[in-house]
């Protein structure tokens, strides 16, 4: 019955685990206080493409937001109509130049994230995909429903990266900390002394960065960054999403137990 | 006052034509992106990336053409570039979205190849990687960055897929989101505006009926007509300008 989710009031999300992009929408509603359904899609499994969840979404794409029987499909735009939609804490500055450093913060984190996807591509996913059978990989992609995309896996099916792609996809990385790190100079948050999707959307690209970059989550690095994951992670909207994780974001709890500050784990039901 | 530091690229376009929209006084500083002034010392004071087109309001500095976008409609409220209704906000957003992760890059591709000979775009390569500083491709663009029979096949397909998405888009209707003209329509238009005359296959109006007659309503906006006519002089024979390869 999962096509009838998200006709109301109440929402629905479709999504994989608590993690970069699929996270976005879960982050954001928790923060928010907001009651909503989560229909749990395998990205590992590729779910995503799966007739049932293109039937929702044709883009074949997680996360997607469904509210009023609308489909949104965007991360950073969808974030931003939650804000707006639902009640709970003002996520967005209202003042027009803080804004444009909220959503600038949030491109910049995504573009940051494609170096970030470089290294799990070579750790986690790539992997995983090489080891189908061609046969297996080939039915995969013919059923991703958009071309564009069918050609990106195609090509990114083949892709390996040299050790001097993934040394520079690590140094940007830690670039993009100190650039966080200058932001944090400034206030309390990314923009200011606002808690704002900057922060949370970052904060769901780069949560496991003290796992994944240890070299760059010292306080020798970035004391302010390694002082913001720290802030966010005692948040009572970060625990509660990360309760909600099946597989890869579980390393969370362990993440914040390791900063000295440990998340209630609660048993997965 | 604003000034804006950019070329008569698609980036810059659609800032130049928001401008216009809103009347609002600006000055323009071109910048001949051919001969890198994007990457000379004084612009990237401002932009240090190279980033273009930059606007600049007082103090505050802005290297981002679709938010800036964002920003001049929710400072200035009339006229109305931005629905209030948040599904259509959500809708102009998510567009905005596609438009530069779909199109953006490969429409300047296919304009840049059209305008340029081999030798010229050897010498461009080799002068953009002698530039100290700079964030050469990397990850995922290195990935796509392969052949360059590839990359400009590739960027055909994408924009043959774009302008599909932008005819059902737009249906019955007048403009691209809900029943109002808006910043949407603005990028789209910024986009595609040049490919006639640079790629025309592409955007034959036999397959694309919808597109073709809204670009024909685009065109006949006093702003629109006020910004091809101000960017005149940066395009020689009235050939549209775009945005070499970072």
């Amino acid at each position: 019955m999962t096509e009838t989710l998200g006709q109301g009031e109440r929402p629905a999300v479709y999504t994989w685990d608590p993690n970069s992009n699929s996270g976005k929408p879960l982050f954001v509603l928790n923060e928010k206080g907001v009651d909503f359904d989560y229909r749990y899609i395998s990205l590992p499994d590729f779910e995503q493409h799966a007739p049932e969840y293109v039937a929702i979404n044709p883009d074949g794409t997680v996360p997607a937001l469904v509210h009023r029987g609308r489909v949104f499909a965007e991360s950073t735009p969808m974030c931003e109509y939650i804000d707006k939609a639902f009640d709970g804490p003002s996520l967005t500055p209202d003042e027009p130049e803080a804004r444009y450093r909220m959503r600038d913060r949030c491109r910049r984190t995504d573009k940051a994230a494609e170096s970030l996807s470089v290294i799990g591509w070579h750790l986690h996913l790539g992997p995983m995909v090489r080891s189908k059978s061609p046969e297996e990989l080939a039915r995969l992609i013919a059923r991703i429903p958009t071309q564009e995309r069918r050609i990106s896996w195609e090509t990114a099916s083949k892709a390996t990266f040299s050790e001097a792609q993934l040394a520079d996809a690590r140094r940007r990385v830690g670039d993009y900390v100190k650039e966080l790190e200058a932001d944090l100079a400034h206030g309390l948050w990314l923009v200011g002394d606002e808690y704002s999707l900057a922060d949370i959307l970052t904060f769901a690209n780069f949560y496991a960065l003290p796992a994944g970059y240890p070299e760059f989550a010292t306080d020798g690095y970035a004391p302010r960054v390694l002082d913001w994951l720290r802030r966010i992670y005692a948040r009572p909207a970060t625990a509660k999403t990360f309760n909600m994780a099946r597989s890869i974001a579980r390393r969370a709890f362990g993440i914040a137990a390791n900063l000295g500050c440990p998340m209630m784990e609660l048993a997965h039901a | 006052m604003l000034e804006l530091h950019g070329a008569a690229d698609p980036a810059t376009l659609k800032l130049v034509i928001c401008l216009e929209e809103f009347g609002l006084p600006y000055t323009f500083h071109p910048l001949d992106l051919n001969a890198l002034a994007h990457w000379a010392p004084a612009h990237r004071t401002r932009a240090p990336q190279g980033e273009v087109p930059v606007l600049v309001d007082g103090e505050f500095v802005m290297t981002d053409a679709t938010i800036a976008l964002l920003y001049l409609s929710e400072s200035n409220p009339s006229p109305k570039l931005l629905p209030s209704n948040l599904v259509d906000r959500y809708d102009v957003q998510a567009l905005d979205d596609v438009l530069d992760a779909a199109l953006l890059n490969s429409v300047n591709l296919i304009g840049w190849h059209a305008q340029t000979d081999a030798q010229t775009r050897a010498a461009y390569a080799d002068a953009l990687s002698r530039i100290p500083g700079r964030q050469t491709l990397a990850g995922w663009s290195a990935v796509w960055n392969d052949a360059e029979s590839d990359r400009l096949r590739r960027a055909q397909e994408k924009i043959i897929a774009g302008i599909a998405k932008l005819d059902a888009v737009l249906g019955d209707r007048q403009w691209l989101v809900a029943s109002s003209f808006s910043i949407a329509d603005i990028s789209a238009f910024a986009l595609l505006e040049g490919l006639p005359l640079v790629a025309p296959a592409l955007l034959a109006s036999e397959r694309h009926p919808r597109v073709a007659s809204w670009l024909e309503r685009m065109h006949h906006r006093p702003a629109v007509r006020g910004t091809l006519a101000s960017v005149a002089s940066l395009r020689p024979n009235g050939a549209p300008v775009y945005a070499p390869p970072r």
